[in-house]
């Protein structure tokens, strides 16, 4: 079980939450029980995209109920005697290791998952900047020697982890009283993502392109262009620290 | 039954005001310095078989001396813990890391 494991620091870990409801995207290697032909196997895997029903295994972290998980994509790449390579995109929350036991059921034969491996979760895939301990190892002795350059290149900017998420930009006068824990009010918005609906996760934005806090739209992007007062956010979690920007709302 | 997956989704932004920010307050992500980096940054991690995902986080946050770490989903690991793949400094170390003057 190798792969991409976007790790945030300090401040950064609140914007995990995005990240953990984010999609992902796996390789997997699956072993049958016994040789089957590859178009029977194409078949099934096939039969396993859209909306599922699972129940997570009996070694697993969650609660064991049946639950509805969005598979993407699943496509078979390759197989050869009782190994079945595939590329499998589902939402998150989605056991891997589940989806091969039940494609065994189906075939008839059994099967069960021999390796994995996450090429992305959420923005972040394996060509996007990918360190490990070796290179960090580095990096922090390079840092120690004066050089903080290889450090530097290998941390992201917590704002990349909100890139598939629909944005709104505010205005400067709206930024400490969000980081105070207001909700976003209409006439703080400058910009937004043309197809936000109520309800979705939003990252609120500066002008400078900083994420100010993570949100809950509470209006559609046309009702928010139409309203002049009103709330178009719900702050559900504050990133930035108060006193970034100025106060400047009056008691 | 096909469903676009969140990372092909176009997204497009449409305006609903004009204003201007104030350059003396807050700072661009690309212009922050290493500290604040520290502060708002993730590291793109490529987890190694073996140890678990909040051990490898463990590992990185005493690295690098920060005071949080988490990570976003686990990936199973087999708790074989100390014999895998680690060099050994890593889990032992106590002096703390880099950043902490």
């Amino acid at each position: 079980m190798t792969g991409v494991l976007p790790i945030a620091l300090n401040e950064a870990t609140k914007a995990l939450q995005v990240l953990l409801g984010g999609g992902k995207e796996y390789v997997c290697v699956m072993q049958l029980h016994q040789s089957l032909p590859e178009e029977s196997i194409r078949k099934v895997l096939e039969e396993f995209q859209g909306e599922i029903y699972q129940r997570p295994p009996l070694r697993s972290s969650v609660k064991r109920t049946l639950r509805k998980r969005i598979i993407y994509y699943n496509k078979l790449l390759e197989v050869k005697d009782r190994y079945v390579l595939f590329k499998i995109g589902c939402e998150a929350g989605t056991y891997i290791r589940k989806i091969c036991y039940d494609i065994g059921q189906i075939l008839g034969s059994g099967a069960h998952m021999k390796e994995l491996r996450r090429t992305r979760v959420g923005p972040f895939t394996e060509d996007k900047g990918l360190s490990n301990l070796e290179v960090l190892a580095d990096a922090c002795d390079a840092l120690k020697g004066g050089d903080e350059g290889p450090l530097m290149s290998l941390i992201h900017p917590i704002e990349e982890a909100f890139e598939l998420q629909p944005k709104i930009t505010i205005r400067d006068s709206a930024v400490d009283a969000i980081c105070h824990g207001a909700d976003l009010a209409v006439p703080g918005v400058l910009s937004l993502d043309s197809s936000i609906k109520p309800g979705d996760l939003v990252g609120i934005f500066t002008l400078k392109g900083e994420v100010v806090a993570l949100g809950r739209a509470l209006m559609s992007t046309e009702q928010i262009l139409e309203a002049e007062k009103g709330l178009a956010a719900k702050t559900e979690r504050v990133i930035m620290k108060f006193g970034t920007y100025p106060r400047s709302w009056k008691t | 039954m096909a469903i676009t997956p969140p990372w092909e989704v176009k997204r497009q932004v449409v305006e609903k005001a004009i204003d201007e920010t104030d350059p003396a307050y807050g700072c661009p992500p690309k212009e922050r310095n290493l500290r604040q980096s520290l502060d708002y940054g993730l590291l793109n991690f490529d987890k190694p078989s073996g140890p678990t995902s909040h051990d490898v986080t463990a590992i990185v946050r005493r690295l690098i001396g920060a005071s949080k770490a988490g990570h976003s989903g686990t990936l199973e690991g087999f708790q074989l813990r100390y014999e895998v793949n680690i060099p050994s400094f890593l889990l032992r170390r106590k002096e703390p890391g880099v950043i902490l003057a």
